[in-house]
């Protein structure tokens, strides 16, 4: 059957009177008033029905109000028929620019009146989209901030960090750098313009009230003139004759400058007492400003290093940033870096054996490691959001089956193919736009949250902002998301044929070819959940092994602290060791604490250089062997974190400058080298220089800690009593009976009353180091499982849909079966079957793409392959089980089919 | 919805071509506006066929469109102003053609379902 209303012979015009309208008339002559404009004609002309009618009906005896409104009711949808015939004259006439915009008005208000009148669908469709927008668009911010987004430098291009390459030496590819090797690289390396070398420096800021310890850094001339490019708002920057041992000047940041002194100018050109030394801020760094996280957030100074005192070529203290003369030069300043590495390793082969420079762009080496777990949520929100398009996709399918006969009507009156199109996909992309405007207010808590349960020490968390290009993304997404989840179904609506539909008596409601396209939808949408899942579930069994982690030490009610010991009050050896001693008698006597005793590096809080050791009787080790990681400790330490000793003994108060040098060291180092414990006893070690070797006989072997952090192996280790060799920086801790806050008070007054210009610092409890330890993997799996379980009640919302429409269209076969008697379990099974079918082929599907892409995330993984079977089939079975109970619903209801209703509506 | 469907479906049968042919045969005699042609239509088939009278005016245009008829604006009876549409030459052509299958295949219809016996 040919279609009854094809454009055809549209030129075959001959009327027998003038015509009215004349669209081959070329559009230059056409006079601007020849027509009135169409909406006003169709107008026109209905209302001359209506006024016609309503007289008819009046004069047969209806009064004025009901023969108005009869003969609206008769009329029909005068609105619609007032469009169509619209549409009708401006294609006869051939369509303007403005025509177009007209178009596009009608179609929103016909959109938005049938999103009104489907409030149920709306509410739904709106919501999913909102969600998904909102999640997408508050993870991406993130990204944005952190890995995308240019550093708030001048040319950030440029910049690149320095690190000394021990990787041919089995060690770190980013080990600190010694002065001697930064010095040579600052000097040699043409396409460098800029290089500043740096240390951490953090600080005790006392005479302004309670003694506090500050964030900053020190380093080399050049840092902020020369390499960030960035000048003091008030006062002036270092100078390189500030660079120099006896300098005694500061930098003050902005934040710092306001919380700490009110943002006095008066600031710049007074002394403030710093670890108990006068020094003269010179100036205030701008507001906008925004330090790498590596050099503090508070207050700089001059490294002052006197080249003269010929530092250690060994010596790795220091880490690098600089600037390269231009963008693109990283490659060659690469290769020059090499060169001289060659060189210094012939010049001095002791030292420099293996070592090499290694150079990163600023950023990448800013973001290394946040970067995989920001990807992979970035990536599972997008899947997220692409299961959200489907569900709403599936919801249009199923309402555009219920509105086909309306369809197909519109198409018979000459609504025309790409007319019915853009009329569905303006109704998407309306529905998408309110989800998405809804969706990015979502996204300013969304981003607010993310920033504020991301795990401390991220970098550029302060840059995260929701500003124009996180709009515009947004944006983007909208129309994307709109035209994704539109185009199935207007596609569909599309290909409405009016004959076929009409033929079937213009029976509106659930069909079976909607019923088929919403089934492939669903199946695609269980894969990519399945995908979720099982990433999360991976994570989910990481976090567990972390958590499972033997620390090798009891976290359990013990408060730590920093404590600094100024070199102008505590000299020396013997003063450091009276204040440490007094200190901890002191902190013994507070009621509630068990047991006190102090580190020069504390496990999970900091990094302590390593050391080469040597053994009595052993050649002297190559360059890079023989690494032990070194600390000082007080008697009570390993008592009080209950490091358990297995072999020998503890140190006690015997241990002192005048008896025996001692160590203790770790099982790890003990079974290297001396095959056990036992035999490690007595062994002789030295940590000098070879040329000073002072022989330390092994008293005791103690458990391995996890020190660096849960994933890391163990490495050797050593402990040597605090009495014999001192440090002015240590690590108090103090355990308790109960909850160590309790006593948080009474520590710092004891502290106080030694000396009042000690900053307690960093005064918490060991269980918040071992939380923060975890936070970057608790901050992906919860975001992670987060998403999976969005993403699982959509799979089963979808589904359920799905099962139910699909239902729907068989309830006539339902009905016969019922009829002819089949028991109410067959009809379940036939539903269920069918569901659990759809689930099955998306667990396969999902199984298959997860596979693939878990590799991904290997390195977020710990103590679980990425392709663990466990994980696959447990969540196979959740995401089975789930897919179980979205069918159930829907197979109930078609055992209770009333089959003499059902046949009967036929 | 029940209502709706029923109404689709009443309309449908029209919208099968015979609406079309309604309207060109209304033409017949004399140019008619919207109004008159559905009052034409609702007094020869008893009101039984036009259920939404809205649904004529797509389908004036679209003859329109095809050649079939053509429109001007006139003065109706009572001196308002309306819309008349009258026959083209090719419409006249159209109805007989149209007017002749519809006959073949009302009477091919009205046969099948006289019979009384399953083979004549």
């Amino acid at each position: 059957m040919e279609p009854l209303y094809g454009r055809s012979g549209a030129g075959a015009r001959n009327g027998r009177t003038h015509s009215v309208s004349e669209p081959k008339r070329r559009r230059l002559f056409r006079l601007p008033f020849h027509h009135t404009a169409p909406r006003e004609e169709a107008d026109d002309e209905i209302q001359f029905h209506l006024d016609m009618k309503t007289e008819k009906l009046r004069a047969m005896g209806f009064s004025d109000l009901e023969a108005r409104a009869e003969a609206h009711r008769r009329f029909g949808d005068a609105q619609r028929v007032r469009d169509d015939v619209e549409d009708l004259l401006k294609r006869r006439r051939g369509m303007r620019g403005s025509d177009h915009l007209d178009r596009l008005r009608r179609n929103s208000q016909y959109a938005v009146r049938q999103l009104v009148r489907n409030p149920v669908f709306s509410t739904v469709a709106v919501l999913t989209v909102a969600i998904a927008i909102g999640a997408t668009t508050s993870v991406y911010s993130v990204v944005d901030g952190i890995l995308l987004r240019p550093l708030a430098y001048s040319n950030p291009d440029e910049l690149v960090m320095v690190w000394a390459d021990y990787t041919r030496r089995g060690g770190p590819e980013r080990e600190w750098l010694s002065y001697p090797n930064f010095i040579d690289f600052r000097d040699e390396i043409p396409s460098m313009a800029s290089v500043s070398l740096f240390t951490d420096w953090s600080p005790t800021l006392s005479g302004t009230g309670e003694a506090q310890q500050l964030r900053g850094g020190a380093f080399t001339y050049g840092m902020f003139a020369e390499v960030l490019e960035v000048e003091p708002a008030i006062g002036r920057g270092f100078t390189s004759e500030d660079d120099s041992p006896s300098g005694n000047v500061v930098l003050l940041s902005d934040g710092f400058w306001k919380r700490g002194f009110g943002g006095d100018p008066s600031i710049v050109g007074r002394e403030i007492i710093l670890d108990d030394r006068p020094q003269t801020v010179i100036g205030v760094m701008p507001a906008s400003f925004r330090p790498p996280g590596f050099l503090g957030t508070d207050i700089w100074t001059p490294l002052g290093i006197d080249p003269t005192t010929d530092p250690p070529r060994g010596d790795a203290s220091f880490r690098s940033v600089g600037r390269m003369v231009d963008a693109e030069s990283l490659g060659l300043a690469r290769t020059q870096a090499d060169a001289l590495a060659t060189r210094l390793e012939e010049a001095f082969p002791r030292a420099n054996q293996g070592v090499g420079y290694a150079l990163y762009p600023l950023k990448v080496d800013m973001t290394t490691a946040t970067s995989t777990p920001l990807w992979v949520l970035l990536g599972a929100v997008g899947v997220v959001l692409l299961i959200a398009c489907v569900n709403v996709a599936s919801l249009l399918l199923a309402r555009g089956a219920t509105r086909e006969a309306e369809l197909a009507v519109r198409a018979a009156l000459g609504a025309g193919r790409a007319g019915i199109l853009g009329q569905v996909m303006t109704e998407s992309l309306i529905l998408a736009l309110i989800g998405g405007a809804l969706g990015t207010v979502l996204a300013l808590g969304g981003t607010e949250l993310l920033v504020a349960i991301a795990p401390t020490g991220t970098p550029r968390l302060g840059e995260v902002t929701l500003d124009g290009r996180i709009l515009g993304f947004a944006a983007g997404v909208t129309v994307l998301v709109g035209v994704l989840f539109g185009i199935l179904p207007a596609l569909r609506a599309s290909h409405t044929q009016p004959a076929e539909v009409l033929r079937e008596g213009g029976r509106s409601g659930p069909n079976r070819r909607t019923s088929r396209a919403r089934s492939v939808l669903v199946v695609g949408q269980i894969g990519l959940t399945l995908v979720l899942l099982v990433a999360s579930g991976l994570l989910v069994r990481s976090f567990e092994n972390l958590k499972a982690v033997d620390l090798g030490f009891d976290a359990e009610n013990v408060l730590s602290m920093q404590i600094f010991m100024s070199s102008t009050r505590y000299p020396d050896a013997v003063a450091r060791r009276a204040f440490m001693a007094d200190i901890e008698s002191r902190l013994a006597g507070i009621p509630g604490v068990e047991g006190v005793g102090s580190v020069n590096s504390l496990p999970l809080a900091s990094f302590d250089g390593d050391t080469q050791f040597t053994i009595e009787g052993e050649p002297r080790p190559e360059p890079g062997e023989q690494i032990v990681w070194l600390r000082r400790a007080t008697v009570g330490y390993l008592d009080a974190m209950r490091i358990p000793v297995v072999a020998g003994r503890a140190f006690d108060d015997n241990d002192t400058d005048e008896q025996t040098q001692v160590i203790i060291i770790n099982e790890t180092l003990a079974d290297r080298y001396f095959g056990s414990a036992s035999d490690a006893l007595g062994q002789r070690l030295n940590v000098n220089s070879p040329e000073r070797a002072v022989w330390r006989p092994v008293v005791g072997v103690v458990r391995d800690i996890k020190n660096f952090g849960l994933r890391a192996g163990s490495r050797n280790a050593m402990y040597i009593p605090f009495n014999q060799i001192s440090t002015a920086f240590m690590f108090t801790v103090v355990r308790t009976v109960g909850d160590p806050l309790t006593v948080a008070s009474a520590v710092r007054q004891e502290v106080s009353e030694v000396d009042a210009t000690i900053a307690v610092a960093q005064l918490q409890p060991m269980e918040d180091l071992v939380f923060d330890a975890l936070a970057t993997d608790r901050f992906s799996t919860a975001l992670l499982t987060g998403f999976a379980m969005v993403a699982l009640l959509l799979a089963v919302v979808g589904l359920y849909g799905v099962v139910s429409y699909g239902v729907s269209t068989r309830l006539r076969e339902m009905g016969v079966r019922i009829a002819l008697g089949a028991e109410s379990s067959s009809i379940r099974g036939l539903v269920m079957r069918w569901a659990l079918g759809m689930a099955l082929m998306g667990i396969a599907l999902g199984a298959a793409g997860a596979y693939g892409v878990t590799r991904l995330m290997q390195d977020l993984l710990f103590g679980v392959e990425a392709a663990d079977p466990l994980t696959f089939a447990t969540t196979a079975v959740i995401m089975a089980g789930a897919a179980v109970l979205a069918s159930l619903i829907p197979a109930l209801r078609a055992t209770r089919i009333d089959p003499i209703k059902v046949l009967k509506a036929e | 919805m029940a209502t709706q469907g029923e109404t689709m479906t009443q309309n449908a049968n029209l919208v099968r071509g015979t609406l079309d042919l309604l309207i060109l045969k209304a033409l017949t005699w004399e140019p008619r506006h919207g109004y008159g042609i559905s009052e034409w239509i609702e007094t020869v088939t008893s009101g039984t066929l036009l259920i939404e009278e809205g649904t004529l005016y797509p389908a004036l245009h679209r003859l329109q469109g095809k050649g079939w008829i053509d429109s001007e604006w006139g003065l109706s009876e009572n001196n308002r102003r309306a819309r008349y549409y009258q026959m083209t030459d090719n419409g006249v052509r159209h109805l007989a053609n149209e007017t002749e299958s519809w006959s073949r295949y009302t009477a091919a219809v009205a046969q099948a379902l006289a019979m009384d016996a399953p083979t004549p």
